[in-house]
């Protein structure tokens, strides 16, 4: 089970991890101007220890630097994954070199001359043992983040015994041991690079804090309490302890069985103390958890208890709140059909509402065409009567005036009558004349023969009768024309008495037509009289009405807004019915959910 | 319908005075037209004196009218004319009888020539005068649509007779004038005896 890391301690750690990088970068970068100044005491500080390999400089460099972009998350990993397999493949060749006798040259690769100098079999080629810590610290670098299945970490292990290698390394040197560091004919493990190595390889351990084996040492339980109480106690008192061991064996206090007793009883003590201190830790830690159970189990007999009695309690109100919500339910469908009728009927009425404003409008300009209409009629219906009353007077005028004509007709007639008669009178004379003028024609023949009679003495009287004879023949034709031109009078005369006698039906038909006209325009002057009242009245109507149609219009149209937030607010009504509906859904289900 | 001319009542009246003045005029006279008609018939005596004597070889006629035609008498031949009146049928007379008449006293037989000639019913005829013929003391009246007056004609414009005339009336018959104007013998008429005969037994 995956305890809790401490963050501050993994901020801590990390950190750590940065600082030896950055030292192991140091001393390698310091090393390599030793090579190059061709100083002894930098590469190999005391003239007895073996000196630091310029190629195992490099691969600290590049260990290093891989160590530090690790430690930085994301970029350049490309180069940290490549420096770390460039060292493991370098610490191969060398490892490949001892074992098979090759020379790749890598050996001496810089610095050659400085090399040469350094008196062992393989000037430049690193000891084996660091060329095996280069191969896992350089795996371990290239594994950095991989992980099994099981969570475990392989590039710690790596770490762990590079750490291993490393820590003999430098044991070697703080016991005086040189054989430790290495094989006499060959390079040894300069204390730097041991240094170095060991620095590395703890801050491989710490890159990861979190993770794999380190998760245990820095974890806030009891175990990791231990560990992290445990480990520098083991490794500082045990190193402590050989120090001590070799120096009084060196010094001659005592020989080396009493020595290794003495540490034997030391360690033994030391960490009987240790054990018993934390058993005892342990022990308090465990009666305060004790204690603390039986509280517990006290305080849940009575939370069961109340739970109990709660769970009754909450099964009654489940049982009402589920009737509650079925209730509920039942009236958010109901609400939810009420609200959708609803919203039908507003959006309906809104539109109806709409319709009827427009139907008010519409009216509206109606009753004001209505108005100047009506106004129009009044002003026409009061011309008319006026003219109706100027008709009347003509018209009686006019049955004067044809009652006149026919009093003269009547007298027209008399006169034509008279004239008739008196043409009767002379058509008399003349037949009287024509009689006459006959007589004398005859006269005129019985003188031509009574002077053919007297002879020669009445040859004068011949000429008179004659001269009569012509006369009488004059005056015939003159009769005869007077008859002509008094037939062309009787003629005239008739025509003149008929036409005389139409115009006096005319002028009948005409008076009575006049009276009918009279009548009507009286009639009409009385119609026109009350429409000039009913046109007024109609006008002060419309009027009144163009008033009540423009507060007509001004209601409909709060009718039409009230009605749109009526949809609108119907609307809303509608979701939040719905969501009512929904959330008693939940209620009910949550509900029964519960009582399961 | 003829649309009636508005009277022009001052053009009328106009007229109607014209027409007044001339009426009271033509009823004075003028005197200036009574002189003209006095110097015209001056004129036509002046020339009648004048042609009286260079006829001395005519013949006074009395001219009428029968059925259309003209036939004239001599002027000696002819006692008066006169227009019909009062005439009287007598019967038992020949058809050419038409009766008698009372001519100031005096009984006169009057007959219709047409009827005498068998002359045929042509021609509209009025007959209502008479010319009274003479020959010694027999007279008789002769039927006459119109008495046209008398008249002088040349003898030698007088044609014995014309072949289109019939038998009987070529018996009375004193001529024929270019103008076809018959003139007939009142002499030969009177003195026939069919008419005599008649006149007779009418007596």
């Amino acid at each position: 089970m995956p305890t809790p890391a401490n963050p501050d301690l993994v901020r801590a750690m990390k950190t750590a991890s940065k600082v030896s990088a950055a030292a192991a970068f140091l001393l390698a970068i310091g090393v390599i101007f030793g090579w190059a100044l061709d100083l002894a005491p930098v590469t190999r500080l005391l003239p007895a220890w073996s000196p630091m390999m310029p190629n195992a400089a490099l691969c600290l460099i590049a260990s290093a630097i891989s160590l530090w972009l690790q430690q930085s998350e994301g970029r350049a990993s490309r180069v940290a994954k490549g420096c770390a397999w460039g060292v493991a493949a370098v610490g191969l060749l060398t490892l490949g070199e001892d074992a098979f006798g090759w020379d790749l040259g890598i050996d001496q690769a810089l610095f050659a001359s400085a090399l040469s100098r350094v008196p062992i079999a393989h000037p430049g080629r690193m000891a084996i043992n660091v060329a095996i810590c280069f191969v896992l610290l350089g795996a371990a670098l290239a594994l950095l983040d991989s992980e099994t299945l099981r969570g475990r970490r392989p590039a710690q292990l790596l770490a762990l015994g590079t750490a291993l290698l490393a820590l003999v390394a430098l044991l070697g040197y703080a016991y005086g041991a040189p054989i430790v560091s290495g094989l006499s004919t060959h390079a040894k493990m300069a204390f730097s690079t041991a240094l170095s190595i060991a620095l590395l390889s703890a801050g491989i351990l710490f890159a990861r804090p979190d993770r794999g084996i380190m998760a245990v040492v820095i974890s806030d339980s009891v175990g990791g309490g231990m560990a992290r109480r445990f480990l520098p106690a083991a490794i500082g008192v045990l190193v402590g302890l050989g120090w001590l061991k070799i120096e009084g064996q060196r010094a001659g206090y005592y020989d080396s069985e009493f020595g290794t007793a003495l540490m034997t009883g030391l360690c033994v003590i030391i960490f009987t103390a240790l054990i018993w201190r934390s058993a005892m830790s342990i022990d308090l830690t465990a009666a305060g958890r004790l204690k603390a159970e039986k509280f517990l189990r006290k305080t849940r007999d009575e939370l069961e208890i109340r739970v109990q009695d709660r769970t009754a309690e909450l099964e009654n109100q489940n049982r009402e709140i589920l009737v509650a919500a079925n209730s509920l339910a039942l009236f958010a469908d109901q609400i939810v059909g009420a609200t959708a009728e609803l919203a039908t009927t507003a959006l309906e009425t809104a539109t109806e509402v709409s319709e009827a404003t427009t139907t008010v409008e519409e009216v509206k300009h109606a009753s004001q065409i209505s108005s100047q209409k009506a106004q129009m009629v009044s002003d026409q219906a009061q011309k008319a009567a006026l003219s109706s009353e100027s008709g009347k007077r003509a018209v009686g005028q006019t049955i004067a005036g044809m009652n006149g004509i026919r009093q003269q007709m009547s007298a027209v007639a008399e006169s034509i009558l008279n004239l008739s008669a008196q043409s009767q009178a002379i058509g008399g004379i003349i037949t009287t004349v024509e009689d006459l003028a006959a007589q004398s024609k005859l006269l005129a023949v019985n003188a031509s023969i009574e002077a053919a009679k007297a002879g020669d003495e009445g040859r004068g009287f011949t000429v008179v009768a004659q001269e009569v004879r012509s006369l009488s023949e004059q005056s015939r034709q003159a009769t005869t024309q007077v008859r002509g031109i008094l037939n062309d009078i009787q003629k005239a005369t008739g025509s003149a008495v008929l036409a005389t006698e139409q115009a006096g039906k005319t002028v009948e038909a005409g008076v009575r037509q006049s009276a009918a006209a009279n009548d009507a325009i009286a009639g009409l002057g009385e119609s026109v009289a009350e429409s000039v009242q009913a046109a007024a009245q109609i006008a002060a109507t419309s009027q009144q009405q163009l008033v009540g149609m423009d507060q007509v219009a001004t209601a409909m149209e709060s009718i039409k807004r009230a009605s749109m937030q009526a949809v609108t607010s119907t609307r809303q009504a509608e979701s939040a019915a719905k969501k009512l509906h929904e959330i008693g859904q939940q209620l009910k289900q949550l509900v029964e959910r519960f009582r399961k | 319908m003829k649309k009636p001319k508005a009277a022009d009542w001052p053009e009328i009246r106009r007229r109607i005075d014209a027409v007044r003045a001339t009426v009271e005029r033509a009823s004075v006279g003028a005197p200036e037209d009574e002189r003209r008609v006095l110097k015209i018939r001056a004129q036509v005596l002046a020339q009648e004196l004048e042609t009286d004597a260079a006829d001395a070889d005519t013949l006074e006629v009395v001219e009428f009218e029968l059925a259309g035609e003209h036939y004239a008498f001599p002027l000696t031949d002819v006692r008066e004319v006169s227009l019909l009146r009062e005439l009287t049928p007598v019967p038992c007379t020949p058809p050419f009888v038409l009766g008698i008449i009372n001519l100031r006293g005096e009984i006169r037989t009057v007959i219709d020539l047409k009827k005498f000639f068998d002359l045929p019913e042509a021609g509209i005829t009025e007959l209502n005068q008479v010319i009274l013929i003479k020959h010694d003391d027999l007279q008789l009246g002769i039927l006459a649509d119109a008495i046209r007056g008398v008249r002088r004609i040349a003898l030698a414009d007088l044609q014995p007779t014309l072949p289109t005339l019939t038998d009987i009336r070529a018996d009375y018959l004193r001529g024929v004038t270019s103008e076809r104007l018959v003139v007939l013998d009142a002499t030969k008429l009177l003195s026939d005896q069919r008419l005599l005969v008649q006149e007779e037994a009418g007596d």
